[in-house]
């Protein structure tokens, strides 16, 4: 008798994602490794096909029910393909019949794409990191070691992995509301919803560490605060009438908070920013408000409700009832007009990425990037291997006015930046 | 080895394979390059003008498959129905002249209004002219009416194409357009009467070519009312 295939309820930050896909775009984000040497595209694909046989995530597909979207798991092969000028392009066919993933090679480089719905950055880094540890393993037959969350493909499947840690931490003792202002959206000349422009600054990360410590903040929110001047310098030079916060939306990682192993979503927003409309602020200004409110929310007790809030919604049981077509038009709607309204941009940081030596000694860098926002706006990703931060700026907006504010304030600023592109 | 670029207007190092700043489009100019060399670009390079150029050819190919088998069976046809050709033979003009309308849109991109107009116009020319023959042999409609009628065509066509490649205002030239239209009825008229052996007089093409000046005319008045408004805009108490 034919095995039933197990499925997975999508976690609460994923249910938004498949509703709010169009034909050319799709919420997506991108984790990227470069050997010293040029990748070998058959022992990539072995890597791969030998990891989803310990990994559950990496054989999942994304299936509609009649209330909601689930995963099932599935045995069809995912090829690897060679990577596209425009990086974190749509990901599942028209007809939904691909992976909610694609592993892509381009000479010393591989990449893993991701549908938000399916991981966030921490659990993309963990499948990217696997992979690579199996390939080099393969390639250069070293023993890859235990080593922080690398999965082993001998390792032993813990169930934790898949569970959905936003129900299991949430408390539901109070929630939190999210109405929020809404932000300033630079404006520009849209390029086509399949493309995406990519400007890499590569910066030495001890002097960005040296520099954010004079202001007394952490390099995340040194580089918050430098985005947030760029934005500001944009809206003052587009002269409109009233002038609106600019706020840059962080991810917190909320494994920091909660012992869970997951590898699906588990992280939220806080959108640090500044209301222009009170007059005009220096960068030291900047650097205050956006550390102080990073510490202010970035709590424990006020991350939980608002994971509860959100969590609130999905319980509702009107809302459960609601056909999958009807909750698709009804989300789709409110990102629209909630979802990408409320911030000028995204940054989201990996941190420090740690190899094991077996592994370092093959591996120049490590990058993170997110897909671009479905409007167009700017948004920016880092992560730091090896003494360097690469940030990746993805945009949709032919414009290129924020990164060019951005990248200069830094050189103003002492701090040297290298840049790299997809616009030659 | 190629040595390090920095963006003189940003300050920022660009790898090497940039040949602009991606921030502010500053063309990379590094004076100690003597060699010029390929750099591996960070990102593969989609070069589409290639597959669009395939695209094309198997489009135009297509087309003159379908051309060429109306080409092949309509004189089969006709002859195997008729034992000779007989409408058979108006058909393949028509069809090498559907030919020529149809495929240099396909294949030609520079210059390609241009082109395709002459090249349209060209087999205007020998359509009419196989049509003359096939039809009336006797009569030399060609001659008298088509060439003058083409060439005046042509002739338009050309000032018309040389006006806007030198960025002359759209509504001058659609003005003068107008006015060539007008033109042209009268001249259409003027080769149609002669032919016929008529008494030379403007009849219906004096009220188009009124009409037509008269358009042109108001369009002209109003490219230059934008500009008043503009001088109006800036001295305005």
């Amino acid at each position: 008798m034919k095995q039933p295939k197990n499925w997975y309820r999508l976690d609460n930050a994923a249910k938004i994602y498949p509703a709010v896909r169009t034909r050319k775009w799709s919420g997506n984000f991108r984790l990227s490794l470069n050997f010293n040497e040029k990748v070998e595209p058959e022992l990539l694909q072995q890597a791969l096909d030998d990891v989803r046989k310990r990994i559950v995530n990496l054989n999942l597909e994304l299936k509609p029910g009649l209330f909601w979207y689930f995963f099932e798991e599935t045995d069809r092969p995912v090829p690897i393909q060679p990577e596209r000028q425009s990086p974190c392009g749509r990901i599942g066919g028209v007809d939904n019949k691909e992976m909610p993933y694609r592993v892509t090679y381009y000479n010393n480089r591989f990449a893993i794409e991701l549908f938000h719905a399916l991981a966030d950055g921490t659990g993309g880094l963990i499948f990217l990191k696997s992979i690579a540890a199996r390939y080099i393993e393969l390639r250069y037959g070293e023993k890859i070691p235990e080593f922080q969350d690398i999965i082993l493909c001998d390792s032993e499947y813990s169930p934790e992995e898949m569970e959905d840690a936003f129900k299991r931490y949430a408390k539901f003792r109070t929630l939190k509301s999210r109405s929020e202002l809404k932000g300033y959206h630079f404006k520009g000349t849209v390029l086509p919803s399949d493309q995406t422009s990519v400007i890499t600054g590569i910066i030495p990360f001890a002097k960005l560490h040296e520099k954010s410590k004079e202001y007394n903040v952490t390099a995340t929110e040194f580089i918050v605060s430098v985005m947030i001047k760029a934005f500001m310098e944009c809206q003052e030079k587009s002269k409109i009438r009233v002038e609106k916060p600019v706020k840059v939306s962080v991810p917190v990682n909320l494994r920091k908070l909660y012992p869970s192993k997951t590898l699906r979503n588990f992280a939220l927003y806080i959108n640090p920013g500044i209301e222009p409309r009170y007059g005009e602020f220096t960068f030291e200004e900047i650097t205050e408000e956006v550390h102080h409110f990073m510490r202010m929310n970035n709590k424990e007790k006020y991350l939980n409700a608002i994971m509860c809030k959100n969590l609130s919604d999905e319980f509702n049981p009107i809302i459960r009832v609601i056909p999958l077509f009807i909750k698709n038009i009804a989300l789709f709607t409110a990102f629209k007009m909630y979802g990408e309204t409320l911030v000028s941009s995204t940054f989201s940081n990996l941190g420090k990425v740690d190899l094991p030596p077996e592994m370092a000694r093959h591996i120049e860098r490590v990058e993170f990037m997110l897909g671009r926002f479905m409007a167009g706006m700017p948004s920016a990703a880092a992560a730091s291997y090896n003494g360097n931060l690469y940030i990746n700026w993805t945009s949709g907006f032919a414009e290129k006015d924020v990164e060019k504010g951005f990248f200069t304030s830094l050189i103003k600023m002492g701090i040297p930046v290298k840049i790299e592109s997809n616009l030659i | 080895m190629k040595k390090m670029s920095y963006c003189v207007n940003c300050g920022v190092e660009l790898d090497k394979s940039l040949k602009q700043c991606p921030l502010c489009a500053t063309p990379v100019i590094n004076p100690n390059d003597v060699i010029i060399e390929e750099a591996v670009t960070t990102y593969p390079v989609e070069h589409m003008e290639k597959i669009v150029k395939k695209l094309r050819l198997i489009s135009a190919n297509l087309v003159t498959a379908i051309f060429l088998t109306a080409l092949i069976l309509c004189p089969l046809c006709n002859f195997v129905i008729n034992d000779t050709l007989t409408w058979s033979k108006y058909v393949i003009p028509s069809i090498i002249f559907a030919w020529c309308c149809a495929v240099p849109p396909i294949i030609i991109r520079q210059n390609g209004l241009l082109k395709c107009v002459l090249i349209d116009l060209t087999a205007a020319f020998f359509y009419l002219a196989a049509m003359n023959m096939l039809t009336t042999p006797n009569v030399n409609w060609f001659a008298s009416i088509c060439v003058p009628v083409l060439l005046y065509l042509c002739g338009s066509f050309i000032l018309l194409y040389t006006l806007s490649v030198k960025k002359i205002s759209v509504m001058y030239i659609i003005s003068i357009g107008f006015v060539l239209s007008g033109i042209f009825c009268m001249m259409t008229e003027y080769f149609v009467r002669k032919f016929k052996l008529m008494e030379i007089e403007f009849v219906w093409s004096v009220p188009v070519l009124i009409s037509c000046v008269g358009v042109a005319w108001v369009l002209i008045i109003i490219s230059r009312l934008s500009k008043i408004s503009a001088v109006r805009k800036r001295l305005h108490i």
